[in-house]
């Protein structure tokens, strides 16, 4: 068999669902930072974020079957899900409060995936051109739902604005969002 | 809100149903919608990929994470099947992918360090574009398989896509785009200049096992039936156009388990070949 490393996301998925650990490993390898590093930026909490993480590639280990790779990649199914986990812990545990931005780690503390560390850079360039290039109301409504955790409702309250002005501009920013993604060269 | 009501006001909820952002007792409702419309499903799913997109921030979490989880595995492997945490997603539920029958699970292994792996940033993007192919192809495979011995033997068969990719590769072979009426793309096919046809990639949701997927061309402005593409389809399946090889314009419809001679449901995607 061919080296984990050239095998593609839904064949990892395959040999997780066969019990093979360095398939689950490899997995981690290319997507563990992402993956901890929006739990970081929603929860804040190291620790919160590390739970979070640890508890959703449990979940890929558990049903690997629940990752359907025509409906997205591998990395947006494992952020979905962490931050669907990171989005509840804010709420139920009021952990706003403990929220506060903080340094990144300066260093890699594990082996990780320099490849995609350079496309994530890459990538990161044109999402960040992407998202200044919305209008700010949208843009707002994106980061405060999204990075803050809030139900659209709360966001409404946030911006004082109609709840239904606020689902309009989620949607049609994220809609915006794509078409420069696409039109970028970014898979959409 | 009812999932009785009308579909736009479901579509309006997308985005914040992709960023996470409802209640719970909007999200329960939300996925009963789900299950039902492909087109809210193919288009959360689009942006499900730009949340992702957003949130796709590196950073290194602790060395011992990986520890931490390691550990975990023999112990989560003896509750496969039985337990799920939290709910999930609206729309996640799962998938036609990987029907795996878990085998007992071996004796739990002590994984090996992975070691990092070099690249020169030279050969990064075009290393990125061949992962990206072989991602397509990858799901091709997987998706057309159901059972674990058949995704076995496809991994040792590298081959295992090649008619998909020679028909892509071929000269005069031609693409279409299987789009909904909003404009979502649900399916690509290629057809070589035999009339001989591949689906390249599709996402049109799994039907019930009484419906199928039914391929359409039109001749003279009367649909001719291409022939049935099945419940769920899949990368890999083939097709023949027969004596509609220079058909412009295909669109599948769903139609009763057996097909039918003439449409019977407006078309949920269509394409033109080019």
């Amino acid at each position: 068999m061919e080296p984990l490393e050239e095998l593609g996301d839904p064949q990892l998925a395959v040999l997780i669902g066969r019990f093979e650990e360095r398939a689950l490993a490899e997995v981690y390898r290319r997507h563990g930072r992402s993956v901890y590093g929006l739990a970081r930026r929603v929860l804040g909490d190291p620790t919160e974020a590390e739970d979070v993480t640890q508890e959703a590639f449990l979940h890929l280990w558990r049903d690997p079957s629940r990752f359907d790779p025509v409906r997205g990649t591998m990395r947006t199914y494992l952020l979905t899900h962490v931050h669907g986990r990171a989005v509840d812990v804010v709420r139920s545990r009021a952990a706003r409060a403990r929220r506060e931005e903080r340094d990144a780690r300066a260093t890699a503390a594990a082996s990780y995936d320099i490849e995609r560390e350079i496309w994530d850079m890459a990538l990161a360039e044109r999402v960040e051109g992407a998202l200044g290039a919305l209008p700010a109301d949208e843009r707002a409504a994106i980061d405060l739902a999204y990075f803050g955790g809030h139900t659209y409702k709360e966001v409404a309250e946030l911006l004082c604005a109609p709840e239904g002005t606020v689902k309009s501009r989620i949607r049609s920013g994220l809609r915006r969002m794509r078409s420069a993604l696409v039109e970028g060269g970014v898979p959409g | 809100m009812t999932t009785a009501e009308p579909h736009n006001l479901m579509c309006e909820l997308l985005g914040a149903l992709a960023l996470d952002a409802v209640d719970p007792d909007e999200a329960a409702l939300a996925a009963e919608h789900l299950r039902i419309c492909m087109r809210c499903r193919a288009e959360l799913d689009q942006l499900r990929e730009v949340a992702a997109a957003i949130g796709n921030s590196s950073e290194p979490p602790s060395g011992g994470l990986w520890g931490r989880i390691a550990s975990e595995l023999g112990h989560q492997a003896q509750g496969v099947g039985s337990s799920h945490v939290g709910p999930e997603h609206p729309g996640a539920g799962p998938g036609p992918f990987l029907r795996l029958h878990r085998r007992p699970r071996p004796r739990p292994r002590r994984l090996e360090g992975q070691a990092p792996r070099r690249m020169r940033a030279t050969a990064v993007l075009g290393a990125a574009a061949c992962a990206a192919i072989a991602a397509v192809l990858g799901i091709g495979w997987v998706t057309a398989s159901t059972r674990a011995d058949q995704l076995q033997h496809a991994l040792a068969q590298r081959g295992a896509h090649a008619p998909v990719a020679a028909a892509l590769a071929s000269p005069g072979r031609r693409i279409v785009r299987l789009r909904s009426a909003d404009g979502v793309q649900l399916a690509e096919l290629v057809v070589g200049r035999n009339g001989v046809g591949f689906v390249v990639a599709s996402r049109m949701p799994r039907l019930p096992a009484y419906e199928t997927y039914q391929l359409w061309t039109n001749t003279g402005g009367r649909p001719v039936s291409i022939g049935l593409l099945g419940a769920e389809p899949s990368a890999g399946l083939a097709f023949s156009l027969g004596s509609h090889s220079g058909a412009a314009q295909l669109m599948v419809t769903v139609e009763p388990s057996g097909g039918v001679v003439m449409p019977t449901n407006v078309p949920v995607a269509a394409g033109r070949l080019a």
